[in-house]
């Protein structure tokens, strides 16, 4: 029998109390940024190219396990730009949901932290007068002259009753503006933020709102004991004030029609144990269409679904990204859907991207040898193989990342400049990047040399 | 399930030599509602006449959306549930009425890979175990042979020594589920039943699995029933293929025959919705409409009917005969009974 190897797993008490005390004084840290008071003026950013609604820029997040730390995100750079669908492919635990989830700072906390980098966002906020509330946009109609007059409409309190003055006459004031989804309107105003710099108590107002997230498991990410009806309603009450239930609840109404569900008023009182699983991922991207989003994030949103059903909910996917104009950020590991969803493809790595390019270049023209590796490996309808080419070996372990590029070990064309230190994402045309040495020879030999 | 019982005639049915595995009319239900004494009111009806039959040596795909009962007729046909009604025929011998005790040699010529490599290992036992367990219950080899015999077939399935005695959870998903496969492989069976072995797993380790999966079926002649959701999967491995439909087999037939030429609607929807990673075909889709009727009260007449696009009058009321429409390729649908001979 061959010598046991010792696991690399293990470490010594000593060295296992260190990491403890290490890892609480680093997460103490990080944490106390998310909560600190800062002003807008801290994490406002500017974007490097206009089209794009994200950035991420050489973004680090680690989990301080008490095994060591985990760089799951490590230097990852990618745009997305504005009304695109960009699809992050790769397999289990290389960090591509971790990214995603940092968008909305929704990272497992205290152990795992953004790091370092940037997030640049363009989000859409609520222009705010001297005391931080919305300035309402009213409506305006032409008087007996053709000029536009401000409506003038019954003041109201909370309950609808008319607001009376000491004379018992009613109150009039301006009329606010009714959208057709029978929200009030407010003034808009454009910002690019930060979000790997901002305070929670500031996301909170993006998240849900501008980003919005449909989850892998639609039952796990819907609360079982509250209906439908209500989990909808609560979007709108939250991000939109001064809705009313009333209002909210004919707005989830036309959210519900807008995806596709037969009787939407009878779906507002059911829970979600009583509908399907195709339906519950229907009732999930209601939710998330419900502020007129600008990003949906879908994390592997059709993998807990049959086909039959996972060819439904794409089809919505992409009526819907018609009809709204949202960028569409797309994880998950079926190249075939990516092939159908994206424009743009980011491969990634062991919590690095490897690959980013159109759809066209990295489906017909794939340059990094793993995302050569994941299209031979995987099976298609109507394609006949011999032998399916497998990628042998597995991922290294998190913990311990050798210090050269990732995928060295389980690499066929790796050469001696792989030894170095990891290859740099470098351009090949205007939209396809790789890092990889073999086509980035120049820094390959200065590498190899170091 | 008295009734049941007394339906069950003996026949002097021969199956054909060249079979492993013949199932006829096999039905599995479950009581989902029994009244206080314990009589069963309502069934779900998770296998509902199934026949098929799988050569010597070669591969059927089962394949069908979740719920369809794709599983629950994988394990009935190993025993693992008991049957309600219809036979099954293995290796020449009617094994749907056997006692339990006498299940057991038969076992050991037909195992199962399970689809979860996480929940399918007892956590307690170190691999040697888990793999020696059932060479010592079946007596493959003598015992002072047992560990070089274990440490053969972890080979044989990719796994290096000294992962001898180690225990599941030091090993990733991949390997897990070659120590499930050594494990099935360890008692030289002849017939494995697949339920899904790679659905669990990554693209570029369910490529490994799969490679594995065909190079033991070459060097041992196994006989595999793969269960999978996946039609990629199943095309690449299978030699025969049915496809499942709330209980019921819809079509069955070569592999060539059923992904050249879908005939029933089902099978042409399940096909065509299935994503093609190369962004230049544009497929034209078949979108079904709504989700799987609920198994407890299916449709009535064709199961089909309720999401099929080609449904008339006849299908909502009679329920279609699984028939021969080619010659080896089997359909249960009317828009082709009139290709019967």
């Amino acid at each position: 029998m061959e010598k046991e190897k010792k696991s690399d797993r293990y470490i010594s008490g000593a060295e296992a109390r260190r990491l403890r005390r290490d890892n609480k004084r680093e997460m103490l840290r990080l944490e106390k940024r998310k909560k600190a008071h800062i002003g807008e003026g801290q994490y406002l950013a500017r974007m490097k190219n206009d089209q794009n609604l994200v950035e991420f820029e050489d973004l680090n997040v680690y989990f301080f396990t008490d095994g060591g730390v985990v760089k799951s995100v490590n230097g990852v750079s990618f745009d997305i730009p504005s009304g695109k669908t960009v699809g992050v492919i790769g397999e289990s635990g290389c960090g591509k949901s971790v990214t995603a989830l940092s968008l909305l700072q929704l990272i497992q906390a205290p152990q795992g932290q953004i790091v370092s980098g940037s997030i640049r966002f363009k989000t859409n906020d609520f222009e705010r007068d001297d005391s931080g509330s919305p300035i309402p946009v009213y409506e305006y109609a032409p008087d007996a002259d053709g000029k536009p007059a401000p409506v003038l409409t019954e003041k109201t309190d909370k309950r609808g009753k008319p607001v009376l003055d000491p004379d018992g006459k009613p109150l009039f004031v301006q009329k606010q503006l009714i959208s057709e989804d029978g929200l009030p309107v407010f003034e808009m105003v454009d910002k690019t933020v930060d979000i790997a710099k901002m305070p929670v108590a500031a996301l909170q107002k993006i998240r849900g709102r501008d980003i919005t997230m449909i989850f892998q498991e639609p039952m796990t990410s819907l609360n079982p004991v509250f209906t439908i009806g209500w989990q909808l309603d609560e979007v709108t009450l939250l991000h939109v004030p001064g809705t009313t239930r009333k209002t909210a609840r004919g707005h989830s109404i036309k959210m519900l029609e807008l995806v596709g569900m037969a009787i939407p008023e009878k779906v507002c009182g059911q829970y979600p144990h009583e509908l399907s699983g195709g339906m519950r991922q229907r009732v999930m991207i209601a939710m998330a269409l419900a502020c007129k989003p600008k990003l949906i994030i879908a994390d592997e949103p059709t993998t807990a679904l049959d086909v039959t059903i996972q060819a439904q909910i794409l089809e919505l996917l992409r009526n819907i990204k018609s009809q709204v104009g949202c960028g569409i950020m797309l994880i998950t590991h079926d190249l075939g859907v990516i092939a159908e969803m994206a424009d743009y493809v980011v491969v990634m790595y062991a919590g690095k991207v490897v690959e980013t390019g159109t759809t066209e270049e990295i489906f017909a023209a794939a340059l990094h040898p793993y995302t050569i590796g994941l299209q031979r490996s995987i099976l298609s309808v109507n394609k006949k193989v011999g032998r399916l080419q497998s990628i042998a070996g597995q991922v290294p372990n998190p913990i311990n990342m050798p210090d050269y590029c990732y995928y060295r070990d389980r690499c066929k064309s790796a050469f001696s400049a792989c030894g170095g230190k990891p290859p740099r994402l470098c351009k090949v045309s205007d939209t396809h990047s790789v890092s990889c040495y073999l086509y980035d020879k120049a820094a390959g030999e200065a590498g190899g040399e170091a | 399930m008295k009734d049941v019982r007394e339906s069950s005639v003996i026949t002097d049915y021969k199956p054909d030599p060249e079979n492993i595995l013949e199932v006829r009319n096999l039905k599995k239900y479950f009581t989902v509602q029994a009244s206080f004494f314990g009589k069963p009111l309502a069934f779900l009806k998770a296998v509902d006449d199934v026949s098929l039959t799988v050569g010597r040596g070669k591969t059927m795909g089962i394949v069908g959306e979740s719920g369809c009962g794709k599983t629950t007729m994988g394990r009935t046909v190993l025993r693992l549930y008991d049957v309600t009604d219809g036979e099954i025929y293995f290796d020449g011998r009617n094994i749907s009425r056997e006692k339990r005790a006498r299940l057991r040699d038969i076992r050991k010529d037909m195992q199962i890979i399970f689809q979860d490599p996480y929940s399918s290992l007892s956590p307690r036992l170190p691999i040697s175990e888990i793999i020696a367990e059932g060479v010592r219950i079946h007596k493959i080899v003598p015992k002072n042979e047992i560990k070089d015999y274990v440490i053969g077939v972890m080979k044989k399935c990719g796994l290096p020594s000294h992962y001898y005695s180690r225990y599941p959870f030091e090993f990733s998903g991949g390997q897990r589920q070659r120590i499930c496969i050594a494990r099935a492989l360890a008692v030289q069976p002849r017939f494995v039943v697949c339920d899904e072995p790679v659905s669990a797993l990554d693209v570029s380790i369910q490529a490994q699995i799969i490679n594995l999966l065909k190079d033991l079926q070459r060097d041992l002649n196994l006989t595999y029933l793969f269960i999978s959701h996946d039609l990629s999967v199943v095309e690449h491995i299978s030699d025969t293929i049915g496809v499942m439909y709330l209980g019921s087999l819809v079509e069955s037939g070569d592999k060539s025959g059923i992904f050249g030429n879908p005939m029933h609607p089902y099978t042409q929807a399940l096909f065509s919705a299935v994503p093609i990673p190369d962004p230049k075909t544009k497929m034209k889709r078949i979108i079904l409409a709504g989700d799987i009727p609920s198994p407890v009260n299916p449709p009535s007449g064709c199961k089909f009917h309720t999401r099929c696009p080609h449904c008339t009058d006849i299908c909502k009321d009679v329920a279609p005969k699984f028939s021969e429409c080619e010659p080896g390729h089997h359909v249960a649908c009317h828009l082709y009974t009139g290709c019967r001979p």
